[in-house]
């Protein structure tokens, strides 16, 4: 039983870690845009699809790691200076409804370019295969994806607190009028914040695709937990979206051991809890 | 504010959970696309005469007259287009070839497509506009099991023969049937009654079985319960999972912790595909055999070769019969001609409803709904599949069951004419008997 838990732990921390990178590009949106990205998930699905295009074209999943983020970020740049920009200064619900509505138009747009049903996405040969201590398996992929999240929330910490690119975002954040009133284009870190945000989507979108496939309705799922991720941690909370995911992976998985009735209801409980309690979430601040 | 916000987004979520269920990402609130029919056929050792397609038309056998009608209603656009696509070329591909032989009573026959876009109301709405508006003489297709019974209310209704071309376990029955339609495939109970013995004799006899938390993931499981009842089986352990669902690492180690010679799945499409992926990545494939519901060629495509590796599957059609099956040559080139692809389970299924239906009508001599009934009641053929017929009192195809094994790429690519999709072989066959599905008088049926 203690090896069925660890491997289900281990397996949980790495679901949580994918509701990480989509969470810390919620929050990092949310807290300098003001701005719910409703087409987060349709971003992870793209990065999916732009990593399996790398690999047809003759490239492979090793070049998909860096094409991806890169394409994402770019595709993030073009939609908020095109779309998200105009609608600043409107109400939520007017981001909310754009955000709602572009996440639809990039499924059909890929339904209409790749068929409505999934296709195949392998994971390289050198990451397949497991590692076995005692009847725990820990699969050769998932250490993969647990190293490349925790690296890629390494890099974002580090950007934040060790730049002044980072320093900016933060201090947009908290008060964007002294900012601009200090002649920062503020508009152009706007646009670098909303593209980190896509580009950490995509490139969660892409960690996926060889465990769960590439479809184009694949981000609207994990869209509903990836917001309960940051309602539990705290929207706009850097270490609110690591905990939030981390603590939601587990959460389900060993809900799915203990209790199987219950792991499809526990993480909304979960929530509904939190937002009872502190409704900031657990890191958030008012 | 961030709080008045959390409790906002909390909001989208409810509002989110609601829109999944019937959003561009939901899954039919039926259940998932049905499975190709599965015929059980003993091992093959004398292949049936092949059914050749007609020959070609004189001059004076060219048809005229007004044409008959038949409406395609299945699934061509949202999650299941795919499946649906697929039995609309082998519904056109039968079309075309009746009609290369003279048509219909000498008749030439339309096929009119419809999208029924993976809604039992929108079902029935090009059901109900095919009979007033097009007049057509039959209906055929679905991908969706709660699809199909829109459509057969609508045409017992109007009298209008339909040839259902999906599982369901509904329409079999005195009480869920009627006297037009006919069920073109297999029901959960056929299907698990098909493959039971054969999973149980050659791949072992304890089972965890992974299912659908859905109505036909529980008529399935009810089905292979009592068919593993007289082998003296139960199944060891289980768990349903919704529809939907592509994690699967909470339940993997439940699967391994439960140490079961066979782990039996009922999952389809991308789900499928998911699973088959983390098996993989667990090593499951090195602890247990691998057995699905069933298999066709549009989900291997899904899952590819690489996470594919070792499982077994039922299939009522795959397109290497033709190796063995005169039948399945004969369709199979004439699809490859077409399409330049090979046909699927689902074209299969449609292809040969649509063939079984002209026969009916030649039988008839007429496109009148009764006596086409009457002429498809107990009607042999093979088209395919194998040898195939019509139980009389419930509508209910019976068709022989192929079991195949997932190849390697390496293997594959010396098959054929089509490598890419050398997907599976065939490596038993069963044959199917009346006792595979309940008697007459179990489904409600007067002796």
């Amino acid at each position: 039983m203690g090896s069925l838990i660890a491997g289900q732990l281990f397996a949980g921390l790495v679901s949580g870690a994918i509701l990480v990178l989509l969470a810390l590009g919620l929050a990092l949106i949310f807290g300098h845009l003001r701005l719910v990205n409703f087409a987060h998930g349709s971003f992870y699905m793209l990065g999916a699809y732009v990593g399996y295009e790398t690999v047809r074209r003759g490239g492979n999943f090793w070049v998909a790691l860096v094409v991806v983020p890169v394409v994402l970020g770019l595709l993030g740049v073009v939609i908020e200076r095109t779309l998200v920009k105009r609608l600043y200064g409107r109400t939520l619900q007017d981001l909310l409804l754009l955000t709602y509505g572009m996440s639809f138009v990039m499924i059909e747009l890929v339904k209409i370019t790749y068929g409505a049903s999934g296709i195949p996405f392998d994971a390289p040969e050198a990451l397949r295969g497991a590692q076995r201590i005692g009847d725990a398996v820990f699969p050769n992929y998932l250490i993969f994806t647990a190293v490349a999240a925790a690296a890629t929330v390494g890099l974002i910490y580090l950007l934040l607190e060790r730049t002044d690119i980072g320093l900016i975002i933060r201090a947009g954040s908290r008060d964007d009028v002294m900012v601009r009133a200090l002649g920062i284009d503020f508009d152009r870190t706007r646009t670098l914040v909303f593209s980190i945000g896509t580009a950490l989507a995509g490139f969660a979108g892409l960690l996926v695709a060889p465990r769960m496939g590439v479809s184009p309705d694949m981000g609207f799922a994990v869209m509903i937990f990836a917001l309960v991720t940051v309602v539990v941690g705290g929207l706009g909370s850097f270490w609110g979206a690591v905990a939030g995911g981390l603590l939601i992976g587990a959460v389900q998985t060993l809900a799915a051991v203990l209790a199987p009735e219950l792991s499809r209801l526990v993480v909304f409980v979960l929530m509904g809890v939190v937002v009872f309690l502190r409704p900031r979430g657990l890191m958030g601040t008012d | 504010m961030q709080t008045k916000l959390n409790v906002s987004v909390v909001v989208v979520i409810a509002l989110s959970l609601v829109l999944v269920g019937c959003g561009p990402g939901a899954a039919t609130p039926a259940e998932p696309a049905s499975m190709p029919t599965q015929p059980s056929v003993a091992e093959p050792t004398q292949p049936p005469e092949a059914t050749a397609p007609p020959s070609e038309p004189t001059a004076q056998s060219q048809p005229s007259g007004e044409p008959i009608r038949i409406g395609a209603i299945t699934s061509t656009s949202g999650f299941l287009g795919a499946f649906g696509q697929e039995q609309i070329k082998g519904g056109q591909l039968a079309v075309e070839q009746i009609n290369d032989s003279g048509g219909l009573l000498g008749r030439p026959v339309d096929m009119i497509e419809r999208d029924d876009k993976v809604q039992p109301a929108e079902a029935a709405k090009q059901a109900e506009d095919l009979i007033a508006n097009e007049h057509v003489d039959m209906l055929v297709g679905c991908v969706s099991g709660a699809n199909t019974l829109a459509i057969h209310e609508v045409a017992n209704r109007a009298g209008v023969i339909y040839l259902s071309t999906c599982q369901t376990g509904s329409l079999n029955t005195a009480e869920g049937g009627g006297p037009y339609t006919f069920h073109m495939a297999y029901t959960p109970w056929m299907n698990t009654h098909l493959y039971a013995q054969w999973m149980v004799e050659n791949l072992g006899d304890n089972i965890f079985f992974l299912y659908y938390d859905f109505v036909v993931g529980h008529e399935t499981r009810e089905g292979l319960v009592d068919a593993l009842e007289p082998l003296g089986i139960e199944i060891a352990a289980e768990a349903a999972v919704p529809l939907g669902t592509t994690e699967y690492t909470s339940i993997i180690p439940q699967i391994r912790a439960a140490n079961p010679e066979v782990l039996h799945y009922f999952l389809s499409t991308d789900d499928r595909a998911a699973f088959l992926k983390q098996a993989t990545s667990f090593g499951l494939q090195d602890e247990m055999k691998l057995m699905a519901l069933a298999a066709d060629l549009s989900w291997d495509q899904i899952a590819g070769f690489a996470s594919s590796q070792g499982d077994y599957a039922p299939a009522n059609f795959y397109w290497e019969l033709r190796e063995t099956l005169p039948s399945a040559k004969v369709f199979v080139d004439a699809f490859g001609e077409q399409y330049g692809t090979p046909p699927s389970g689902y074209a299969a299924y449609q292809y040969q409803a649509v063939m079984a239906y002209a026969d009916a009508v030649r039988e008839a001599g007429t496109v009148s709904a009764d006596e086409v009934a009457a002429a498809l009641e107990g009607l042999e053929f093979d088209y395919g599949s194998g040898p195939s017929f019509i139980r009389e009192c419930d509508h209910q195809l019976f068709q022989p069951i192929y079991i195949t094994l997932m190849r390697t790429e390496a293997d594959a690519a010396a098959i054929q004419p089509w490598p890419q999709y050398a997907f599976r072989e065939v490596i038993a066959a069963v044959e199917a008997t009346e006792s595979v599905e309940r008697s007459c008088a179990d489904l409600g049926f007067a002796e």
